[in-house]
């Protein structure tokens, strides 16, 4: 149990459950299980690739062009949409990942054969991957009208009252957890990020691991790219500018180490639904929406500094308690 | 004959040091500049235009006074990425002061003193919790702009007094020349003499260079770390000051996205993002290259958006540049790219083996002379005894002259006296196999 205490997840667990008693207490309609969907649907993609951005955190590294490469693969569809309209969803979301995977595996190659730092490399392909946004629509919007039913209607799609963009981000969260738990790939990321030199000379390749880590972030956020487009049923040049940095204060507040080395999928996916209960809360308690910005960086700066706080203080007690069995 | 040797070496290392010097991004980064200038000048009329080059000049001085600072804080090895959140949130100070009928000096002074308290706070919370300035300046980023947004909402403050209107749109005297730009000038030479002339120069690289290291020789990293982020926030708000003055209105989104450009103009002049590496001039030209190259695509009607992936690009480049460079590089012969290998083998004859041994322990000083003239280095000859098989591998200068061996006077007497003991070659030199390189690891 009180392993359990000392758990970052379990603390952001329970910090949440008090956010979510505080503002029932005064809206009790935040309590109903609709609203809880809500919190999920509008969370689904951010926790999809807040979990694609821990791989490359916990690895060391950072990736900024998330945002502009989830446009652009969301953008390519829309537009694939617009004057194909007979192409099937499925091949639609193929493509999504295809584009995605290869705008990522284009960071994963700057960054482990041209050796760029990754802060570097996808601040430059952030703006290459937004301005090919604006080359390919040439500044103009596809809308609603323009989108086919099949496309627009598919995150909607319920089964059981949950919608398809729960049941992705499930799944993502599921298949991710045994790719960094289980495989030996997945070990290998951590490996990496706990200490680069070390896990060289134990035979892991740093250059095949940032490699797989952009590429399959690539991938998530091209899957993310359709289904943004479709949720919102716009595409345009500014679609989910800034989302880099929801997706990495999800890790931040999900107690992810941006040293890298330490971060766990559980973590990320409360970081994001943390920051989906709060803008909820905040509506539902009548707080105007620019206070969101606001808070959302108090909330990253809080959760840093306790995180780190907290770090400290474990390390001392294990000290304290090494020299007293000595 | 060794210090023959070594003086050698050491021209050759005097020579590659001047190879190095060329091969400088800072070198580089001029002869770039004056190609912008060039193709720009080319393509439209209207940009080697003085009127025109003095009030483009506007449209980046404002950030170029923040990639000052910002230079400090990437060669310590730390980054900010909250500045252009500082800049709207002593924007929004400045505009509710100047509602309140604040005058222009009490503008100016709030400006300065918003951009001050929000770079220590960064800075505090950096040093004082030792939490990645990254993750710090990602969460002040997001507060201080959302700060302007609580603020001012869908709002906008327009009314500025007339008197403030100077700082961003004056000239100096009579001359085209911008207030902004003399002001960034004097900032430059300030921050260069401190960078490249004084012991907190030094300290700013030692830090970036291994922090570790810069601590236990008594440099207080945290206090100087402090001064740095906190002197980014006074440049934030002077940047604050100027582009108030010049659009003469805050709104929330202002100078949203700057951070990134300055960061990249910062990274393009040279500064290594590792920190530790860095130059003023650099950063200075690099400041001048994307001004003119943004304006100079301006004048061709090429939208903002395409310019970003230009911009893209060209820090990429930049960074990728050095490196290719690097490996193009000549060397010095210690590990050297350029470095070459001869491997062969030679047979000897039976039951010579002791003696072969014995005559090479004794080998000839002048032989030994000869060799290592011809640029031979590195030089073992191993036996299988159960082939009688003599494997040799030496190493070459770049410059070597091994071809004029079989020449020397004193290379033939050496042939003649070993051709008792190895199968040889009509003219008493031994008969060399060459053997092809299948594998190789640094």
């Amino acid at each position: 149990m009180m392993e359990l205490f000392k758990k970052r997840e379990f603390n952001l667990f329970v910090f949440i459950l008090f956010i979510i008693f505080g503002v029932s207490l005064r809206t009790p309609s935040f309590l109903y299980i609709n609203n809880f969907i809500d919190v999920l649907n509008d969370t689904a993609i951010l926790s999809m690739v807040a979990i694609g951005q821990l791989m490359i955190i916990v690895t060391g590294g950072i990736d900024l062009s998330v945002g502009s490469s989830l446009a652009l693969s969301g953008m390519s569809v829309a537009l694939l949409n617009q004057y194909h309209p007979g192409i099937p969803i499925f091949m639609i979301i193929l493509i999504s990942i295809a584009i995605g995977l290869l705008l990522g595996s284009i960071n994963g190659l700057l960054v482990s054969q041209a050796k760029i730092p990754p802060i570097i490399t996808t601040l430059g392909t952030m703006s290459i991957y937004r301005g090919l946004v604006f080359v390919l629509c040439k500044g103009t919007w596809v809308s609603a009208h323009e989108m086919t039913e099949v496309f627009r209607m598919f995150p909607r799609r319920s089964f059981l009252g949950i919608s398809s963009l729960i049941y992705l981000s499930i799944l993502t969260v599921v298949l991710f957890l045994i790719f960094l738990n289980l495989t030996r790939t997945g070990r290998e990321i951590y490996g990496v990020g706990g200490n680069k030199i070390a896990s060289q000379y134990v035979g892991i390749s740093l250059k095949k691991i940032q490699y797989i880590v952009f590429t399959l972030c690539g991938g998530i956020t091209g899957l993310a790219g359709f289904l943004w487009v479709a949720r919102y049923a716009a595409a345009q040049s500014e679609t989910a500018i800034g989302f880099e940095l929801q997706t990495i204060a999800a890790c931040v507040i999900g107690g992810v180490s941006i040293m890298g080395g330490s971060g766990s999928i559980i973590g990320v996916v409360l970081g994001a639904f943390f920051m989906g209960i709060v803008y909820n809360a905040l509506t539902m308690i009548n707080v105007s929406p620019f206070w969101q910005m606001a808070i959302q960086g108090f909330i990253i700066l809080f959760a840093i500094i306790i995180n780190t706080v907290m770090d400290k203080r474990n390390q001392q007690l294990m000290l304290r308690k090494r020299n007293f069995y000595e | 004959m060794n210090n023959k040797n070594e003086s050698l070496e050491i021209k050759k290392i005097r020579k590659n040091y001047l190879v190095n010097i060329i091969w400088q991004w800072e070198i580089i980064l001029p002869f770039i500049f004056i190609m912008v200038v060039i193709i720009n000048s080319n393509l439209s009329p209207y940009f080697l235009d003085y009127t025109n080059l003095m009030n483009t000049t506007f449209n980046f001085i404002e950030k170029a006074i923040i990639a000052l600072p910002m230079m400090f804080v990437i060669i310590c090895g730390d980054i900010d990425i909250s500045v252009a959140s500082i800049i709207a949130l002593s924007s929004v100070f400045m505009g509710m002061a100047s509602q309140a009928g604040v005058n222009t000096f009490g503008l100016v002074v709030i400006g300065l003193f918003a951009g001050l308290a929000a770079g220590f706070l960064n800075g505090f919370i950096i040093t004082k919790f030792g939490i990645p300035a990254i993750a710090v300046t990602l969460g002040s980023m997001s507060l201080f702009r959302g700060i302007a947004y609580v603020i001012l909402g869908d709002k906008a403050f327009t009314k500025y007094p007339t008197s403030f209107a100077f700082f961003g749109q004056g000239y100096i005297g009579n001359t085209m020349i911008p207030f902004e730009l003399i002001l960034f000038f004097i900032l430059a030479i300030i921050f260069g003499i401190i960078l490249h002339k004084t012991t907190i120069g030094r300290k700013v690289f030692a830090i970036g260079n291994n922090s570790t290291a810069a601590r236990f020789s008594g440099i207080p990293v945290n206090r100087v770390r402090l001064a740095i982020f906190t002197v980014t926030g006074l440049c934030s708000g002077l940047a604050s000051i100027l582009l108030t003055s010049r659009i003469g209105s805050t709104r929330p989104n202002i100078a949203s996205g700057w951070e990134l450009e300055i960061i990249t103009t910062v990274v393009l002049g040279g500064v290594a993002i590792t920190g530790g590496k860095g130059n003023i001039f650099g950063v200075v030209i690099s400041i001048f290259i994307i001004g003119f190259l943004k304006f100079g695509m301006g004048l061709i009607n090429i939208p903002g958006k395409v310019m970003t992936i230009i911009i893209g690009l060209l820090l990429i480049l930049a960074i990728m540049l050095p490196q290719l460079l690097e490996r193009l590089k000549p060397k010095n012969s210690f590990g050297s790219r350029l470095m070459k290998r001869a491997v062969f083998k030679m047979k000897l004859k039976v039951g010579y083996e002791e003696e072969y041994k014995k005559r090479h322990n004794e080998i000839w000083p002048e032989l030994k002379e000869e060799l290592s003239r011809a640029g031979i280095y590195d030089y073992s000859i191993f036996l299988d005894k159960e082939t009688l098989t003599l494997f040799a591998v030496q190493k070459l200068k770049e410059n070597n002259t091994v071809e004029k061996l079989p020449s020397k006077e004193i290379m033939k007497k050496w042939w003649d006296y070993m051709q008792d003991i190895m199968e040889t070659n009509p003219d008493n030199s031994p008969v060399i196999t060459s053997l092809e390189e299948v594998f190789h690891m640094d």
